[in-house]
C-alpha cells in the first residue's frame, strides 16, 4: 500500500475524498484569505535578504532619527520633509583656488580619489602666505533638516620645517543671502606640528555637537544648528581652506604635505524606505521582513515539536493504559494547571535567551492539550477490528502504535498543528515585547520592545507601531483561518453542524 | 521544581554564584561572607538550603527580599490587592459577558449576529493580551494626549501622585487607571469562553428535555434561564477555574504593559534582578491560588449539580 493510498483510506474513513476535501476547502474564503496571507508571509521569509534594503541589527543611522515612511511626502503639508543627502566629495569635484603671495609653491596632485597637496619650500623664500580654497556646491530643496554630519578625513605632515604655520577650516555658505558658518576650525592655534586624522579617526562634524553650536554662537537647546544652517531652499557651498603663514627663515627647507581622502557630507533625512526609521535611524521595513522568519521558524519549529511531544505522550498513554497512562496523565494535567510564563522567563533567565532556546521552551509547554485529546482518541482506536488484526498477525507494540494507530489520527494532527502556530508566534512577540527576546534576532516583538522603551509611543510613530503589530496580527489570523477550515472540513462532528 | 531552577541550576551548573547578584561586587571579603551568612547563602543547596526552604514554606515565610532587605511577605501584601482586583474584575466581566452572549447567539444559530460573534471571538482570541495592551495604550493614552493634550487614560501606574486625601477621589482615580488594563484583559479573554460556551449551550439544547419544554410552549426566555443555564453551569464553572492559571501567567504581561503595581510587575523585576525569595514566594502563590481555585470550583460544582453530590 503506497502512502498514497494510506492517505485516500484515512481521509475515505472520515467521509471524504481527496478531490471532495480540495473542493470543501476552496470553497471557503477564510481559507483563500488564509493561504494568500501564509504564502506572502513565507516567499518573504525566504527571500528576506533580497527584500530588505538593509541589515535589520547592524545598519543603524541610514536616516535621520524617527524619519517618516518615503510615502508620506505624497501627503499635502509632509512634501518639504527632508530627504537624504548623502555626498561623497571626491578629489575632482572640488573645485579648487589657490592665491596668496607663496601660491606658485602650493603643489596639487590629484591622481585617484585623495587629494594631496603639498608646499615645498627650498629655504631662500621670503615672508608670505599661501592659501587653497576648495569649494562644493549643491542644492537643497527640502524643509530644514534635523541633522547635518561632515566626514572629513585628513592628514597633514610637516618635515623640517621651523618657521611654516598651517591652519585649515570648513565652512558651509548659504548661497541666496551669502551667509557663511564655520562649521570647523583648527585655529586656535597656527599649527606647526603633524597632524593625523585619516581613516577611522577622521574629524566628524555634526550638528549635535555642542561644540558646534558654541562656535556659531547658539545654544544647541534654543537653536538646532542644522536647521540654521539649511534654513531656506537653495543654493550651498562647502568651502575647506587650507592656509600656510611661512616667516620666511633663511636656510629653511622642507615641505607640508596635506593629504584628504574623499569627505562626506550626510543630511539624513526625515522620510525614508518604506516604512521609515526608528529611534537609532535602522530601517524598519528590513527589521519587519527579518522579523517574517523569525516568527515562521518559531512558530513551525515550536508546533512540530510539540505535535511530536504530544503524539509520543498522547498514543502511548492511550494504548498502554494503566500506571503509564496515569504517570503520563498526571504530568500533562500539572503542566496544564501550572502559570507557563513565569516559567518561561525563569528558564530563559537561567539557560540564556537564544532563539532556539525560546522555541524549544514553548514547544515543551504547549503539547498538553494535544496529549490529552490524542489519548481520548486512542482509547476507542484501539478496540477497533484493525488494531487487533494487526495484533493477531504479530505486529509489534511500538508497530502498532506508530504504524497503525498513530496515521488514523492525522486529521487531528494537522489542525491542532495548524492551530498551535499563532499561540507560539504570540508568545514568542510577547517574550520580546517584555525584553527576553534573542538579541540577535530582529523578530516583530523586538520592534514593538523598542517602540515601547524608546519613546515611540511618545512621539507617536505610527510608522514604528502599526506595522509589526499588524504584520502579527495578520500572520496569526491567517494560520488560525486556515486551521478552523480545515478543522471544520476534517473534523466530521463540525462538519454535520 | 521552583528551587531546582533558582537554586541548584544556577549553581552547579552555570556555576553562578547566587550571592553576586546581592553584593556590591567591590565588597571587602569577610563583609562578603557576613552577607552570604545572613541570607542562609553558605550552607549547602542540598538538604540544607532545600529543607529550610519546604519548612519556611510551610510556615508562610519567605525570606528577606535580596534587593531592599524586606521580608518578601510584606512586599506581596503591599501589591496583592491590586492583582486581586484587577485579575479578579477580568475574570468576573469574561465570565458574565462570555456567558450572556454565548447563550444569546446559542439562541441566534445560524443568523447573523452568531458569525459576527463567532468571528469576533476568534480575533479576541488570537489577540494576545500585550498587543491589545499596546494598542489601546497607543488610541486611548497617547494619540489623544500627545496630539490634543488631552489625558483620555493614564499611560502607567496604579495611581496618580499627588492626590488629596479625600476617598472618593482617590478611588475614582484608581478605577481610572484600572479601566485600560482591564479592557485589555476583558477584550482578549471573552472569545474563548464565548465560543466555549456557545458551543455549550447548543449541545445543551439539542437535548430532549429542552423539546419538551418547547413543547409545553414556554418562552425562549424561560428555558434558556430556567432549563439551559442550569444545566451548563457545571462545565462553566470548571472552565472558569481552568482560566485561572491562564489569568496568574497573565499578570506579568499585563502589569509589566501597564506598570500596574501588583504581583505581576514585582515578579518581572524580580526575575530580572536575580531577587529569588521573591520569585520563589510569588510562583508559590500562583500554585497555591491555582490549587485553591480548582478546590472551589469542585466545592461549587457539587453543590451546584445534584448529580455529582450525590456519588
Amino acid at each position: 500500500m503506497t502512502s498514497q493510498d494510506r492517505r485516500r483510506l484515512i481521509l475515505a474513513r472520515f467521509g471524504l475524498h481527496r478531490r471532495q476535501t480540495v473542493q470543501l476547502l476552496m470553497r471557503r474564503k477564510m481559507w483563500i484569505f488564509g493561504i494568500i496571507v501564509l504564502v506572502a508571509n513565507v516567499v518573504v521569509a525566504a527571500f528576506a535578504p533580497v527584500i530588505a534594503t538593509h541589515d535589520p541589527i547592524y545598519e543603524t543611522h541610514v536616516a535621520d532619527d524617527l524619519a517618516m515612511p518615503i510615502w508620506v511626502t505624497a501627503l499635502p503639508g509632509l512634501q518639504d520633509l527632508p530627504r537624504n543627502l548623502f555626498t561623497r566629495i571626491e578629489s575632482n569635484d572640488w573645485s579648487r583656488k589657490v592665491h596668496g603671495t607663496h601660491a606658485s609653491l602650493l603643489r596639487l596632485d590629484s591622481g585617484g580619489p585623495d587629494l594631496t597637496v603639498y608646499y615645498q619650500r627650498s629655504g631662500t623664500e621670503s615672508n608670505g602666505e599661501a592659501e587653497l580654497t576648495l569649494r562644493y556646491d549643491f542644492g537643497y530643496g527640502y524643509a530644514p533638516p534635523k541633522t547635518f554630519v561632515v566626514l572629513l578625513p585628513i592628514g597633514i605632515t610637516v618635515t623640517k620645517l621651523v618657521g611654516v604655520t598651517y591652519r585649515f577650516s570648513v565652512s558651509i555658505t548659504r548661497n541666496s543671502d551669502a551667509k557663511t558658518f564655520i562649521v570647523y576650525d583648527s585655529y586656535p592655534p597656527w599649527r606647526s606640528s603633524d597632524f593625523s586624522r585619516l581613516g577611522d579617526n577622521r574629524i566628524t562634524i555634526h550638528s549635535r555637537d555642542p561644540t558646534l553650536a558654541r562656535r556659531l554662537g547658539v545654544s544647541i537647546l534654543e537653536r538646532n544648528p542644522a536647521e540654521m544652517i539649511f534654513s531656506s531652499k537653495t543654493d550651498y557651498t562647502i568651502g575647506l581652506t587650507v592656509s600656510i603663514l611661512d616667516e620666511g627663515i633663511t636656510g629653511d627647507s622642507g615641505q607640508v604635505k596635506v593629504t584628504m581622502s574623499p569627505v562626506s557630507f550626510k543630511i539624513p533625512g526625515k522620510a525614508y524606505g518604506i516604512l521609515g526609521t526608528n529611534h537609532e535611524g535602522a530601517d524598519i521595513f528590513s527589521q519587519l521582513v527579518y522579523g517574517t522568519r523569525v516568527s515562521l521558524i518559531v512558530g513551525i519549529l515550536s508546533a512540530s515539536i510539540a505535535v511530536v511531544l504530544g503524539v509520543i505522550v498522547g498514543v502511548i498513554a492511550g494504548y498502554k493504559g494503566g500506571p503509564v497512562d496515569q504517570a503520563f496523565m498526571f504530568l500533562t494535567d500539572t503542566l496544564i494547571q501550572t502559570p507557563t510564563l513565569p516559567i518561561i522567563i525563569l528558564v530563559m533567565l537561567v539557560f540564556g535567551r537564544g532563539i532556539y532556546m525560546i522555541i524549544s521552551i514553548l514547544a515543551l509547554l504547549s503539547w498538553m492539550g494535544l496529549a490529552r485529546q490524542l489519548r481520548a482518541w486512542v482509547l476507542s482506536l484501539k478496540e477497533r477490528p484493525f488494531v487487533e488484526a494487526v495484533r493477531a498477525a504479530g505486529g509489534g507494540d511500538l508497530y502498532i502504535m506508530f504504524k497503525v494507530i498513530a496515521p488514523q489520527t492525522v486529521p487531528l494532527l494537522t489542525y491542532s498543528f495548524v492551530l498551535s502556530i499563532p499561540g507560539a508566534i504570540m508568545t514568542e512577540a510577547g517574550l520580546s515585547v517584555l525584553g527576553f527576546g534573542d538579541p540577535l534576532f530582529p523578530s516583530w516583538g523586538k520592534v514593538l520592545n523598542e517602540a515601547y522603551n524608546f519613546g515611540g509611543f511618545a512621539s507617536m510613530a505610527w510608522w514604528w507601531i502599526a506595522p509589526p503589530m499588524a504584520a502579527l496580527l495578520l500572520l496569526a489570523l491567517s494560520i488560525v483561518f486556515i486551521g478552523r477550515t480545515l478543522e471544520e472540513v476534517l473534523n466530521p462532528r463540525l462538519r454535520r453542524r | 521544581m521552583q528551587f531546582v531552577l533558582l537554586r541548584v541550576v544556577p549553581t552547579y551548573v552555570m556555576g553562578i554564584d547566587p550571592s553576586r547578584f546581592l553584593i556590591d561586587l567591590d565588597a571587602p571579603p569577610d563583609q562578603k561572607i557576613l552577607i552570604r551568612k545572613q541570607f542562609g547563602l553558605d550552607e549547602p543547596i542540598f538538604p540544607h538550603q532545600y529543607v529550610r526552604y519546604v519548612l519556611n514554606l510551610f510556615r508562610g515565610e519567605f525570606g528577606f527580599s535580596f534587593l531592599t532587605r524586606q521580608p518578601v511577605v510584606n512586599e506581596i501584601m503591599e501589591r496583592l490587592p491590586n492583582t486581586v482586583i484587577l485579575s479578579g474584575s477580568s475574570i468576573l466581566l469574561d465570565f458574565i459577558i462570555g456567558l450572556s452572549i454565548g447563550l444569546y447567539t446559542a439562541t441566534r444559530r445560524g443568523k447573523r449576529v452568531d458569525s459576527v460573534i463567532i468571528q469576533s471571538s476568534i480575533f479576541s482570541y488570537i489577540m494576545p493580551i500585550w498587543l491589545m495592551g499596546l494598542i489601546l495604550l497607543m488610541f486611548l493614552a497617547w494619540f489623544p494626549r500627545v496630539t490634543w493634550g488631552i489625558k483620555l487614560f493614564p499611560i502607567s501606574g496604579t495611581t496618580s501622585p499627588f492626590l488629596p486625601p479625600d476617598p472618593f477621589v482617590r478611588v475614582l482615580d484608581y478605577l481610572w487607571h484600572l479601566a485600560l488594563p482591564l479592557m485589555a484583559s476583558v477584550i482578549t479573554g471573552f472569545g474563548a469562553r464565548t465560543y466555549y460556551f456557545r458551543n455549550l449551550a447548543i449541545t445543551e439544547m439539542e437535548q430532549d428535555y429542552v423539546l419538551t419544554a418547547k413543547a409545553k410552549g414556554l418562552p425562549e426566555k424561560r428555558i434558556m434561564r430556567g432549563h439551559v443555564l442550569r444545566n451548563v453551569t457545571p462545565p462553566v464553572v470548571t472552565s472558569v477555574a481552568l482560566s485561572v492559571p491562564g489569568v496568574v501567567s497573565g499578570w506579568i504581561i499585563t502589569e509589566t504593559v501597564f506598570s500596574w503595581y501588583g504581583l505581576g510587575l514585582y515578579v518581572f523585576q524580580a526575575i530580572s534582578s536575580y531577587n529569588y525569595p521573591a520569585v520563589q514566594a510569588v510562583l508559590f502563590m500562583q500554585a497555591v491560588i491555582t490549587a485553591v481555585s480548582l478546590f472551589i470550583a469542585d466545592i461549587a460544582i457539587s453543590h451546584l449539580d445534584p448529580r455529582v453530590r450525590l456519588r
